[in-house]
């Protein structure tokens, strides 16, 4: 089990690695630079000194070798469009917020998707499941822009109950709308995965034992069904952090949250290379461990499963 | 391990519980605490700097202008050049040296004394390459500034010197009849030397290290969230403006603030596209609806080398086969104003009457004259490049498409890129054909020297149109040095008639700005240039 954690973490260098230099590629071949030049261009001049001082006349391998060096010390390097921040100021400032958001969002997708799921299943082929169909449905095929968008219309504009945008830690009024826009998508799939799998445990003979015996329904569905049931739903719900992440990126934007997904959105149309490498590299190694968590939680679930 | 699963779904019960009690009970504040007064205004969410010896005047250049006033500025409705941290200036007889004279106790926004040598240390530190300032040249014409900016010099050979605590004494490399413009911008404001000293790049980040000498000074900078200034007590003038500005920063503020306008989070919104239209459709919003004028073009660029638009004849059938009235008021819902020559309005030099103007029919006879007979013989794949993402270029794009092959006959390939893409396309066209693309320019200053020597002289060829003409070029050299404006005006005018003549840009609107504007704000007000909102002219009746 150990040898396994261990194995599985160190192969996560190679694959940063590999992530850092596709991504350093692909980002130099992507034509365009970082200097504002859409609405009024800089001077020649101007331009050709920003890009001596950000050393952007390098040839691209030594431009390379020294990024990549910097990286290995934790340094990642100034912020093209930022010049008071560094790379390392701005992940250090926007990840915690992200962070919070996406826990929640995690936690709202868990405690709606799952009940939502289990009742339907319980109450399958009544107007229940039909109605929890109808909400789960709807929550899978609107992306999360159109849910932030249609949120702020109406909890802001219509009810007047909650402020447009912005942020101010994830206890204020303020994260009511991005949680919910971010975590009823994925809280749709866990509910979708839920009711076929706890419908199909329902099926199986221990199930019926249980009944034979004279337990309950409600500790049926609670106890014996729902162990069971939870092993493709974990592994979805291991899945779903990308969507918390890609959502993240449209609603941080739309709300005005200042988190990591938006500064990648930012650095990418911005050009802003040390920032986007550095962003990748927080997603990339944020999607292994939790697909490392999701793995392991396997093992616990079902005790036939052993890692070697 | 079943425990460490039970205490986890015993955290997770809890936060779930907790989670509605917390946002149940709080509300959004009024902030009816006090009777001061605070005006809410929108931001681009990144103002990429705030410091004004690197911005480029775009995004930051609002809260940069409230907190900072220069030796002189340009007062923000007739445009005159007005005296600030200096009460008085002189400039010698052969315009070539300007000794400013500061006001007696100037005074920095933390209480400390302002001295003459403030601005010597940030002039140079603006012209410094090291600084990695984005508009370094606005102090090339002081002597030995531009060798220092380029590599070639030292800052000691940059003629700007306090002579005493109270005397700054500059001296040009040439005559510059437009040198107080440049005085007057954000890249010679005063800055600090033992805060940027201490704090390097990051003063500008906290409260304490940014230290500033104008109307406002800062409170409190949430980063892409809001910034906030407040009254300062050490400027030298009065300010009967609102006590605080509170700017919120929006990622893209024109899908953005007017939504948090109508939700009463501000008192003054941005406006483009569709949302102009439907605020003039709104019964309550269209009273707020305000449009102010913006000293600036929007063209179409022409490569002039490149055949066919290497024929005058050519380019001028296309001006006149542009109906630039239909593209604002019809196609873009007259979100700008319509277009009357190559320099905006209010430039000095820029005559409506140099304009080629709308005429079909003369076109059509040009394009015969040219050897393009409704349209025949007109080569294949003649491009005209845009930024695809922009809604209004696309428009304008397809509007010119069919408004051409209607008047002349000729087919044109639309080819729209990515906004950094076009960008790079862009600067490649130094030396690479084109035929045309979409771009535009807005005055730094009122002055013809922003216009004509920066853009459209052969040697600077901003846009590169390539088009080269020795009277032209001679007319601008002259109109450099000349210190009578009247005579000035009169070169830039001969000037204006001949690329307008000749027709390597063709104008397709002038810049506008909408805003909605609550009814209880009184004196917001864009000016023509540049246009940002002085705080301390708005009153805040509420």
């Amino acid at each position: 089990m150990t040898i396994y954690v261990l194995r599985r973490v160190l192969w996560m260098i190679p694959s940063l690695f590999i992530v850092f230099t596709l991504t350093f590629l692909v980002v130099h071949a992507t034509p365009g630079g970082p200097w504002d030049d859409s609405e009024k261009p800089l001077l020649e001049e101007v331009r050709e000194n920003l890009n001596r001082q950000y050393h952007l006349n390098d040839p691209l391998p030594k431009q390379y070798a020294d990024y990549l060096l910097n990286v290995l010390h934790g340094d990642f390097g100034p912020s093209y469009r930022s010049t008071q921040r560094s790379v390392s100021d701005i992940i250090g400032a926007t990840l915690p917020v992200s962070v919070q958001l996406g826990v929640a969002s995690l936690l709202f997708a868990l405690l709606v998707g799952i009940p939502l799921g289990a009742v339907a299943a319980v109450k399958h082929n009544t107007w229940i499941d039909y109605l929890s169909s109808l909400v789960t449905v709807t929550g899978i095929s609107t992306p999360p822009f159109v849910r932030v968008s249609l949120l702020i219309v109406f909890f802001s504009l219509v009810l007047g109950w909650l402020p447009t945008g912005g942020w101010e830690g994830i206890w204020d009024v303020r994260a009511i709308i991005p949680v919910i826009a971010i975590g009823s998508g994925p809280a749709a799939i866990l509910a979708r995965y839920t009711r076929s799998s706890l419908l199909e445990v329902s099926g199986q003979d221990y199930i019926r034992t249980a009944r034979a015996k004279g337990v309950g329904e409600t500790a049926i569905t609670a106890f014996h069904a729902m162990k069971n049931a939870l092993i493709p739903v974990v592994t979805i719900a291991g899945v779903t952090l990308a969507n918390v992440i890609t959502g993240a990126f449209f609603v941080e934007r739309i709300y005005g949250i200042p988190g990591i997904a938006r500064q990648f959105i930012d650095s990418v149309t911005g050009r802003d290379y040390p920032l986007l490498l550095g962003t990748v590299l927080i997603f990339a190694l944020l999607i292994m461990v939790v697909n490392l968590l999701t793995d392991l939680s396997y093992g616990y679930l079902d005790p036939r499963i052993r890692y070697r | 391990m079943k425990k460490l699963v039970g205490l986890s779904l015993l955290v997770l019960l809890t936060v779930a519980a907790c989670t509605p009690s917390q946002t149940g009970t709080a509300s959004p504040s009024t902030g009816a605490v006090a009777k001061k007064t605070t005006l809410r205004l929108p931001e681009g969410a990144k103002p990429r700097t705030l410091d004004p010896g690197i911005s480029d005047g775009g995004s930051g250049l609002e809260q940069m202008q409230n907190m900072f006033e220069a030796l002189a500025y340009v007062d923000q409705v007739t445009g005159d050049i007005k005296p600030g941290q200096a009460e008085k200036w002189t400039i010698s007889s052969d315009g070539l040296t300007y000794t400013f004279n500061l006001r007696s106790g100037l005074k920095w926004s933390d209480g400390q004394p302002l001295k003459a040598s403030d601005f010597e240390y940030s002039w140079k530190r603006a012209t410094d390459p090291a600084t990695k300032s984005r508009y370094a040249q606005t102090l090339w014409p002081v002597k030995g500034a531009e060798a220092f900016g380029t590599g070639k010099g030292t800052a000691e050979g940059m003629a700007a010197k306090a002579t005493d605590d109270r005397t700054f004494v500059v001296t040009l490399e040439r005559p510059a009849p437009f040198f107080m413009h440049l005085v007057a911008t954000w890249t010679a404001y005063p800055v600090r030397k033992d805060v940027i000293d201490k704090a390097a790049d990051k003063w500008t980040l906290t409260n304490d290290t940014y230290i500033s000498n104008g109307h406002y000074r800062f409170v409190d900078w949430k980063q892409e969230q809001s910034f906030t200034v407040e009254k300062n007590p050490n400027y030298w003038g009065e300010n009967n403006g609102p006590d605080t500005v509170v700017w919120t920063l929006f990622d893209d503020q024109a899908a953005k603030s007017p939504i948090a306008y109508e939700a009463g989070e501000l008192d003054r919104a941005v406006l483009v596209g569709a949302d102009i239209t439907r605020a003039k459709n709104d019964a309550v919003l269209s009273k707020e609806v305000k449009k102010f004028e913006r000293q600036g073009s929007q063209w179409i660029i022409l490569d002039t080398t490149n055949p066919p638009l290497n024929n005058v004849k050519v380019r001028q059938a296309l001006s006149l086969a542009t109906n630039a009235k239909q593209i604002n008021e019809v196609v873009l819902k007259d979100a700008f104003f319509n277009a009357v020559s190559i320099v905006a309005p209010g430039v000095p030099g820029q005559k409506k009457e140099n304009a080629l103007g709308y005429d079909t029919a003369k076109a059509k006879q040009l394009m015969s004259e040219a050897g393009f007979p409704d349209g025949k013989g007109w080569p294949a794949n003649v491009k005209f490049t845009f930024d695809g993402a922009s809604v209004a270029d696309k428009a304008i794009a397809e509007a010119i498409q069919g408004m051409w092959k209607t008047a002349l006959g000729i087919d044109i390939v639309l080819e729209p890129m990515e906004t950094k893409a076009l960008d790079a396309w862009r600067l490649s066209r130094k030396t690479a054909p084109f035929h045309f693309y979409l771009a535009g320019w807005g005055s730094d200053y009122e002055d013809p020297n922003n216009w004509y020597n920066l853009l459209f002289h052969s040697k600077a060829d901003f846009y590169y149109t390539h088009w080269k003409n020795a009277e032209f070029d001679s007319l601008l050299d002259q109109g450099l040095k000349e210190n009578d404006p009247a005579k000035r005006k009169g070169l830039y005018e001969s000037a204006d008639k001949m690329i307008n003549t000749e027709a390597p840009f063709i104008t397709v609107y002038h810049w506008a700005r909408f805003d909605l504007i609550k009814p209880y704000i009184e004196g917001l007000y864009h000016f023509r240039v540049l246009g940002r909102i002085q705080a301390y002219l708005v009153r805040v009746k509420k």
